[in-house]
């Protein structure tokens, strides 16, 4: 069976949408697209139609999610708005069918909440032969089970999460009911069931016409039957609260993986926090002694000129002997003091010669005093020219320190921005309350198999205090007639019950078997360590075994890509099992891969359909987002030619579209 | 003649005390705080430099002591002077270097004063154009 074409109206974000299907020899369709655009509510619709189930466990339809948005506020009160999904669909050998399902609201009141559920309605048309017209079947809910059973749509219809739930330690119960249903062996399980209760009602009956004694066994055999019934219902709640448990432990490991790696981002946020503040400290560091090298030598660079011209100044009074003072002005004091000249002539005060040496003195002492000033400013001059020059290396070094300093801030703080981006909304509170909850789980969890142990044993000591009764109650019932003729009865529902369970053991190891022969034949055919790994087996327990060369369980080993392999081996292995080929729609299929693992399965996927003959028939139509279906994904499913379609929700008008990925 | 100055304070304009412990303060972030002949001889170049001087100044009592006047400070007093005057005997007169000292520090505190509440960063400024001078005279060189 195949989908040819979906049409939605109304339902949720699509207000009006037709999808016409890849339908080439290998159905391959991929509708990509952002996330919130409406692919899983595509998978809803779908799933909706075939099974008047939103998703599998979601069976309430509110009417607020399930109708479009757009037509919810467009209806004015007393409005009817119609949810319509329409599957085209082609049963193979030209016979065709039109499956659409409806269901009506009504608007009571002007909010986009003020709508209730009218009525829903299934109609099937079906065609024998292309072209010669459809007739409407007069009872579609039976016609639908009959082509798609509720129970198998699960297996076919899903999103990637439940891949990825596949195998765990506790699917086991899930690989079993699978297995069975899709063989239609759980049938022959029911009757099973059915013989054992006939058989136990027999044996109390025995008992009850067996006499005084026979009554008291049969009341004890009824007793342990209620202590049984009991250990039963509370180790079934047991196993459920385990099967809830490991799901919560399997998604807190998940957000454990990603907190591991939030952890490792918070870290290095913290590296870069404090690498960006170094750096800031060392510029800083570097800026201010900048500054202070500005206010120390900032003076003597302003005035370097003036400087300049004042050391040419000292030179030139060297060369003109003025500095050092060269004059010794004593021998004229002394003249003048001894009032003459060594010539003679006379240099008494006032005299004219005296008035002209004591000029000369005077000019002389001027001229000292100069030279010593210059003189004294030699030193200060040199020290402050040494300063200069010396200046020039720190400020360098100083002015380099800045820039690489600024550069490896800048560098931190680019990084510490993507980090940040990376982490938005995973703070380390948030961070810690996942940790704990996971650790909260596991503890709880380790707590809920303790008790099931326990109850184990006393289920197991039960049966055997009930097997005692029942041979008491044989014994007094042989003594009986009357109730040796419901013996005889009992015998003989034993004796069907022991055939009932040989063919059902019998059917189901034969189903088994071949499960695990198909599940094998089609991971090997997509993993490339072909020599690595023993033949996938399915163990009594339905549990999914893969040993390695050396005999080692591996299933809980294998990497992410072939978990994801042996998953998707195990969807194609249930479509072989069932007989018949089913669309398969899978939303986010490789969504909790990563980048390269994406590739390599999306590769032995591609390779792994596109067996030729073995999958004609088959139909895969994959919901991705646009990081899902990357560059490398389209390349690697490019050979299977698959029909990609984006679907695109225009926020302004709040309708979907499609558009052809050429 | 030599004319030793009997000044003991080389005096802030009683107008600009308030921007000299602006400008101490702003210096002061990045270690050592200056001293008040740090910012006078700073104030003084800077005035120069920018041709900014006084015709006079109020004197405020406060100042850079003369005490604490280094050779180095007074070397470039004395450039000063001698780039005012023209003339080596000039150099003499102590009492004339502290006042076109006084007269340069107060043009160069008024540009300082404006610089500071210019917006942005004014140690990155005067840093900037420290190393730009510095720069200009070693290409000069």
């Amino acid at each position: 069976m195949r989908i040819s074409r979906i049409t939605l109206e109304n339902f949720r974000q699509h207000k009006k949408i037709e999808i016409e299907l890849n339908q080439s020899e290998k159905s391959f369709t991929v509708i990509k697209g952002r996330n919130g655009a409406g692919k899983t509510n595509l998978l809803k619709a779908i799933t909706w139609a075939f099974t008047n189930k939103l998703a599998k466990d979601e069976i309430k339809t509110d009417p607020v999610t399930f109708v479009s948005f757009s037509a919810l506020k467009e209806a004015g009160k007393g409005d009817i708005i119609e949810v319509l999904v329409r599957l085209d669909l082609d049963l193979g050998n030209s016979r065709l069918a039109q499956l659409e399902r409806k269901a009506r609201f009504v608007k009571t009141g002007p909010d986009s909440k003020d709508v209730q559920f009218s009525s829903s309605e299934l109609t099937v048309l079906t065609s024998e032969d292309k072209g010669k017209g459809y007739q409407k079947d007069p009872n579609p809910e039976l016609w639908l089970e009959k082509i798609f059973p509720d129970r198998f749509s699960h297996y076919f219809l899903f999103d990637g999460e439940h891949l990825h739930r596949f195998f765990k330690e506790t699917e086991a119960a899930f690989v079993k009911k699978a297995v069975l249903e899709i063989a239609n062996i759980d049938q022959l399980e029911k009757l099973v069931e059915h013989l054992t209760t006939v058989n136990q009602d027999l044996i109390k009956e025995a008992g009850a016409v067996a006499g005084v004694k026979g009554e008291a066994l049969r009341k004890d055999y009824e007793f342990i039957e209620n202590k049984i019934a009991e250990i039963d219902s509370d180790l079934n709640s047991k196993i459920k609260a385990r099967v809830d448990l490991d799901e919560n432990l399997d998604e807190a490991q998940q957000k454990m993986g990603d907190i591991a790696s939030i952890q490792k981002d918070i870290a290095l946020r913290k590296q870069l926090d404090s690498q960006a503040e170094s750096a800031n400290k060392r510029g800083s560091d570097a800026q201010n002694e900048l500054h202070a090298w500005a206010l120390r030598i900032g003076p003597v660079l302003m005035l370097s000129s003036e400087l300049e011209k004042l050391e040419a100044e000292i030179k030139k009074a060297k060369q003109n002997n003025i500095l050092p003072p060269p004059y010794k002005p004593e021998a004229l004091e002394e003249l003048l003091r001894l009032e003459e000249c060594i010539c003679g002539r006379d240099l008494k005060s006032s005299s004219e010669a005296c008035t002209h040496v004591e000029a000369l003195l005077k000019k002389f002492n001027e001229l000292s005093d100069i030279g010593l000033t210059l003189s004294d400013l030699q030193q200060p001059l040199s020290f402050i020219k040494a300063r200069i020059d010396s200046s020039f290396e720190t400020l360098k070094s100083t002015q380099e320190r800045i820039k690489a300093s600024a550069q490896e801030e800048q560098k931190a703080m680019d990084e510490l921005q993507t980090v940040k981006q990376k982490l938005l909304g995973n703070d380390d509170a948030h961070v810690a309350f996942i940790a704990i909850k996971y650790e909260d789980t596991k503890h709880a969890l380790g707590r809920v198999l303790m008790q099931i142990g326990n109850l184990e044993r006393q289920l197991e000591d039960q049966r055997g205090k009930l097997g005692e009764v029942k041979k008491l109650i044989e014994n007094e019932a042989a003594l009986k007639e009357k109730s040796q003729a419901v013996l005889r009865r009992q015998k003989f529902a034993q004796k069907t019950l022991e055939v009932a369970k040989e063919l059902y053991v019998s059917f189901s190891d034969q189903v088994r078997n071949k499960v695990a022969s198909n599940l094998n034949d089609e991971f090997q055919a997509m993993i490339w360590k072909k020599m690595t790994y023993k033949p996938v087996q399915i163990d009594e327990d339905y549990k999914v075994l893969v040993y390695n060369n050396d005999g080692v369980e591996m299933r809980s080993h294998l990497s992410a890509g072939e978990t994801a392999c042996l998953a998707f081996a195990f969807s194609l292995t249930l479509s072989d099992v069932a007989g018949f080929s089913y669309p398969m729609v899978i939303d986010s299929p490789l969504g909790r891969l990563d980048a390269e693992v994406k590739e390599f399965v999306s590769d032995v996927l591609a390779n792994a359909l596109n067996s030729e003959g073995e999958r004609d028939g088959n139909q895969i139509l994959m919901l991705m987002t646009d990081a899902e279906y990357n560059p490398d994904v389209a390349a690697a499913l490019a050979h299977m030619k698959p029909k990609v379609l984006e679907i695109i929700f225009d926020e302004v008008s709040g309708e979907t579209r499609l558009e052809l990925v050429k | 003649m030599k004319r030793e100055s009997k000044k003991t304070i080389l005096e802030f304009d009683k107008n600009s005390k308030e921007a000299y412990e602006i400008l101490g303060k702003k210096f002061a972030g990045i270690g050592k705080p200056p001293t008040n002949l740090d910012l006078f001889i700073f104030a003084m170049c800077y005035g120069f430099s920018n041709g900014n001087k006084v015709d006079s100044i109020q004197k405020s009592g406060t100042g850079a002591r003369v005490e604490y006047v280094k050779p180095e400070h007074e070397l470039l007093m004395s450039a000063i002077q001698f780039a005012e005057t023209g003339s080596t005997e000039s150099l003499l007169d102590q009492e004339e270097r502290f006042e076109i000292a006084e007269r340069y520090a107060e043009g160069g505190i008024r540009l300082l004063k404006d610089a500071v509440s210019q917006p942005g960063d004014f140690l990155q400024y005067i840093s900037g154009q420290m190393v730009q001078t510095f720069h200009s005279h070693h290409k000069e060189e």
